[in-house]
Parts: C-alpha cells; structure tokens; sequence
C-alpha cells in the first residue's frame, strides 16, 4: 500500500514544496523515516502513533516506510505531523483509494488528536503554492495568517477526527468568506505605546534629526554626554514610526516565523530592536547552525538601536557594512546558502571621548587626545560613512526656560503628511518635471548647487558626503512639502555631517 | 506450571509446523537448543532454510503477537541462527529467520506469518 502527501517545508523565509511517500509492507512493527528529517520530525513518529491511535483508528502493525522527497534537502519542523498521519491513514481502509494530489497538509499534532497551530505558516503557504497546490488544510489557529495569501483554498481543521471524517465522506469543510480583509486595516493605537515625545525637555534640535531620519530612513548616529538624553529620544521612536504596509507585515511575519517561532498572528508595528552591546557577529547579521536571521533581519522595515555602539564587538559593527548598503544579508553555512532581507535604519549613541564630556559646556573633560582619537577610531570610516546623520548633543540647561517637546502624535502626522508628499513626488508623473541635475539629486535650484560645489571646493565633502548631504537635504524639504531644495534646506542638512567632521579633526 | 506452558508451547508449535507444511514447506527440525536460547520450527522450501519463532496468543489484552517480539528476543534469535548456521545446518546458503504468530479472534485460530523479519 502507496500513498503521497504534499506538505512543504521552509527555506529560509521562503517555503518549498516536499512530498511524503508512504509505503506500508508486511513485516514486523516497525515505523522507517527517510529522506534527512530532523530530530523533532523523527520525534513527530511518536505523536503521530499516539494521534492516530486517540481517533479510534489501529495504527498499522505492519512496517511502515515514509521517504520525504526529495531526500538530499535537510527538512525542519514540526508540521509535517499532520501529512505523515494523513499518509499513514491514506494507506489503511480508514481513507483507502482517495486521492490527495491537488491537497496540501500542514500542522502539528497533539497527542489526543487535536491540530496544533504552527510557526511560519506564510512561508509554508507561499512554498504550497509555488509547488502548484492551491488547496490547503491546516491548523485553525493559523487561519487568520492565511487570509493574506491570495488565490489558495484554505481548509482549517482543530482536530484529526473531523479531518478524517471529512476526508472519507470528501466534504472538506472550506474557510468562511466573511469577515475576510476587515481585520488587515490596522489601525495606530495611541495608548499602546509607552513613551511620548513630550516627555523630551529641550534638545529640539535632535528631535528635528529623527523626524528627518525617520521620514528619509536615514542611518542616524547621536553622540552626547552622559544623561543628555541620547537613550530616551531613541527609545521614543516606536511611537512615531509610520504604519507598515500589508506586503511589509507578510515579509516580517515570515521572518519571525524563522527567527522566534511565532505561531500566532501578524506583526502588527514596525520592529523597534534594541539589542544588546554583548551581541555576538552572528547573534546581530544572522547565521548559526541552523542559519537563523540576526538581529538586522529582525529589525527589517523597521529600527535597529545599538545603544553605545562604541561598546560592541568590532566584528559585529564591522559585519554590518554590506547590509547596511545592499538592505540584505546573504548567510551560508553547512551546504546551505540563504538570503535575508535587512533594510533596517540604524540608531546609534555614543559619548564623544571616554569620560563622555568632550565638547559638553560643563568643561568637565580632561580626557588625553590621544585617548579621544582612540574613542572616535572605534567607529571605522566605512561605517561612518554609511551613517547619514550625525547629531551632536549637550546637556540641557535647567535653568534656562524649557518648552516641552512636541508630542509624538504631532511628529507622527507630519512624517505621515510629508511622506504623502514624498511618494507623489517619486510618481511617475512628477518624475518628469525635475531636471536631473550632476549632483544626483532632482529639483537642486541653482543656489543650492552653487553652495555645494563651494563646500567641495574647500575640501569639506567627498563626493560620497556631497550625496549624502543631497539626501538629506531632499528629506528636509520633503517634510516641508516643497518641491525645490532650497539654500537653507542644504544649510540645515550640513549641520547633519558632524560626525565626520570632527573624526577627520583628530586622525 | 512450567512443564504446562510448555505443553502449550508445544501443541501450538505442531498447529505451526502443519499450518506451515500445508504451505509447502518440508519439515527439518523442531526445538533446537543453543547456547543462546531456542529455535523453534526449522522448515525448507526451494533450497532455502527458515527458521521460524512461533508465538501464540489466545488475547489480544497485552498486545499482539507481534509485539511480543522484543528486541532482545531478536537479537538471541539471530546469535541461535548464526550458532545453527556454523553448525548442522553449514551446507545451506540462503536462510531466512522468519516469524509465524497464531492469535485466537473470536474463537478461531488465525496465523500471521511473516518471512524475514530483518528486512
């Protein structure tokens, strides 16, 4: 007795299709996996007898050989419980004789017969269907994941025994249509977020950088004395990040999938990582036995926070460079090579020399030159290179008169407006208007580019930083709606360039 | 009590070895003693050599017979062969260990009979 099952397996964030082959011969009992399975798939024979026997079914005391085609391809996961059962059965009386080509099986099993939900469902779904399956049973906790992927038939079942019955009698119980798109809208909620901008007394000038950060996803890199507040305003940017997309939340789900075995639900905000300075290279980029995505991929669409970067493994920062161009990381290890997306925006904080007070007003710094260029020389030109923005920071005065931050609410509405603004500007129609112009950017008017050019000629840019600055200065007239670059949106951009600046004063 | 279970043992294997003749195997010998333990039934056909562990079950309450075959019941069985092999049986080249369970279902006997159980 034969039978084939279509399930898949994951590979990377993508998903592939696999068969399982089952063939019960006579012969002692005996239960044969073949075909690279991994350990929790091996431990899957056990749920499988112990399901298959709780819905009053004989498990067969035949030898039984079940191949996961194709057999050179290493398979992780528990949700091929539920095809190995389903071949099983398919070999016996109890579903004898059907069919199940045009079916798919995913899901975990329980050991009283119950279908457990499962991690990575999306990708799991997308590998079903780029196999040419397009009718899918599986678990119904997971069914509200599925709704994102169009043009599948999805059969959500909660335990062994309906699916059973309804495989015999072929009357596959589909999803209910309704309430099917109602739940994507997902609308901010402002109380879910903890922090709020107007918590943030003075430093008006940092807070202008995130916001021009956020709307043009600028790397963005604040150095300050301690307690001037470089931690707090970082740790505010989840309330002002825009919503994502329904594809972002699709490409992000798959990853957690991945990463963290998330079985239930979408992600719903954009990731706010915030990892530690004792990450290890392979914990921030990605990797590992068994090629997980790191801390980058995690942050993808979204912020990576490296609080005191100046702290971190040298290896660790310096594997950032490739990412931090290309938005993808490509990982090999042990015969597999996967690729995962990282286009994340990079916080960072540091102090500017070892007692944190160099440049502060308080004069309280009497750190050696020497020791300053050893601070600074932690953090290599390439990746400060790759730093937009650099925002120089200074303790508030308390006794001058505060005014208090604008809200997050306010911030979050202009970075929505402004980036209304942006993508209309990018259209195609507008696209034509604009003159392209040497430096790269579109819409300089003439004075902007005189005053680029002098900053050049005086030695101040490399031609690198010159389409930095542009980029800069493209997001700062963006937040004021304005078509053109003008001369004080190029001025307020440079103020953005610090960073290099005094790096190059002290090497 | 042991002399009894051995008298069960001993009527069922003869229902064995008729069950099995009735197939078209040719008696060899029954009850072969090792040091490692006992063969029960050893049969030919068509140039080969079975040997044959024969298990009775009048219940199915603690599993069937097949089940009653353990590892270590396997692994005496395949030291006793091997043993036989050497010995009296040497000018055979092909052999098979074999398993032959007889089960009462609802009053009647039913033979399950498995060639080669090391596939």
């Amino acid at each position: 007795m034969y039978s084939k099952i279509n399930t898949a397996v994951s590979w990377g964030i993508e998903g592939l299709g696999i068969k399982i082959e089952t063939h019960i011969l006579r012969g002692m009992p005996n239960h044969i996996l073949v075909g690279l399975p991994s350990t929790v798939i091996k431990e899957s024979k056990e749920r499988v007898r112990s399901a298959i026997k709780s819905i009053g079914v004989k498990f067969s005391d035949d030898r039984i050989v079940q191949n996961l085609y194709p057999a050179d391809l290493k398979k992780e996961g528990s949700h091929l419980d539920l095809p190995l059962a389903i071949g099983i059965l398919a070999c016996t009386e109890v579903l004898n004789g059907k069919s199940f080509d045009k079916l798919g099986f995913i899901g975990e099993l329980a050991l009283n017969g119950d279908i457990q939900p499962i991690s990575n469902v999306l990708s799991l779904i997308e590998g079903l269907v780029s196999a040419g399956i397009s009718h899918i049973v599986m678990p119904y906790d997971n069914r509200v994941e599925s709704r994102f992927i169009n043009n599948v038939t999805i059969y959500p079942y909660s335990t062994l025994q309906e699916l059973v019955a309804d495989l015999a009698s072929e009357s596959l119980k589909k999803e209910v249509e309704q309430e099917k798109y109602d739940f994507i809208e997902f609308k901010r909620n402002e109380s879910e977020f903890e922090n709020d901008y107007n918590e943030v007394y003075g430093q008006g000038h940092a807070l202008r950088a995130m916001e021009i950060a956020m709307l043009g996803r600028h790397n963005l890199l604040l150095i300050g004395p301690p307690g001037c507040g470089k931690s707090m305003i970082a740790e505010r940017i989840p309330s002002i990040m825009p919503p994502l997309s329904i594809n972002e939340r699709i490409e992000l789900t798959k990853i957690y999938g991945v990463a963290d075995g998330e079985t239930k639900g979408m992600i719903k905000y954009r990731p706010f990582r915030s990892p530690h300075h004792s990450i290890s290279k392979i914990g921030l980029v990605g990797g590992g036995m068994k090629v997980l995505p790191g801390e980058i991929s995690k942050a993808h669409n979204g912020v990576l926070f490296l609080d005191e970067i100046g702290e971190f493994k040298k290896d660790a920062i310096e594997s950032l460079r490739e990412p931090l161009s290309s938005g993808k990381v490509q990982l090999s290890r042990g015969g597999r090579s996967l690729e995962y997306p990282s286009q994340f925006m990079l916080v960072a904080t540091m102090n500017p020399c070892p007692c944190g007070h160099f440049l502060s007003k308080s004069g309280l710094c009497n750190c050696k030159v020497q020791s300053i260029k050893n601070y600074m020389g932690k953090l290599s030109w390439p990746i400060l290179d790759r730093i937009d923005m650099t925002v120089l920071m200074d303790a508030v005065d308390l006794s001058s008169e505060l005014s208090e931050g604008k809200s997050s609410q306010f911030i979050f509405q202009r970075v929505e407006a402004a980036g209304d603004f942006k993508r209309e500007r990018t259209s195609e129609k507008m696209r034509n208007q604009g003159q392209q112009c040497e430096l790269g950017g579109e819409f300089l008017n003439q004075t902007s580019i005189e005053i680029i050019k002098r900053y050049e000629q005086k030695g101040k840019l490399s031609m690198r930083s010159v389409v930095k600055l542009v980029k800069i200065a493209r997001s700062i007239a963006d937040l004021e709606q304005s078509l053109i670059i003008e001369k004080k949106h190029i001025f307020e951009a440079y103020t953005f360039l610090s960073a290099q600046v005094m790096k190059k004063f002290f090497i | 009590m042991k002399s009894n279970l051995r008298s069960i043992g001993t009527g069922y294997e003869q229902l064995a070895a008729a069950y099995l003749v009735n197939m078209g195997f040719q008696m060899v010998a029954k009850n072969q003693y090792t040091p490692f333990g006992e063969v029960d039934i050893i049969m030919e056909k068509d140039g080969a050599l079975y040997f044959v562990e024969v298990k009775y079950r009048s219940n199915q309450n603690y599993g069937t017979a097949r089940d009653s075959i353990t590892s270590l019941k396997l692994k005496r069985l395949k030291k006793s062969v091997s043993y036989l092999l050497k010995g009296k049986y040497s000018g055979y080249n092909v052999y098979s260990i074999s398993f032959l369970g007889i089960e009462m279902q609802d009053k009647e006997l039913t033979y399950d009979f498995i060639d080669n159980i090391f596939s």
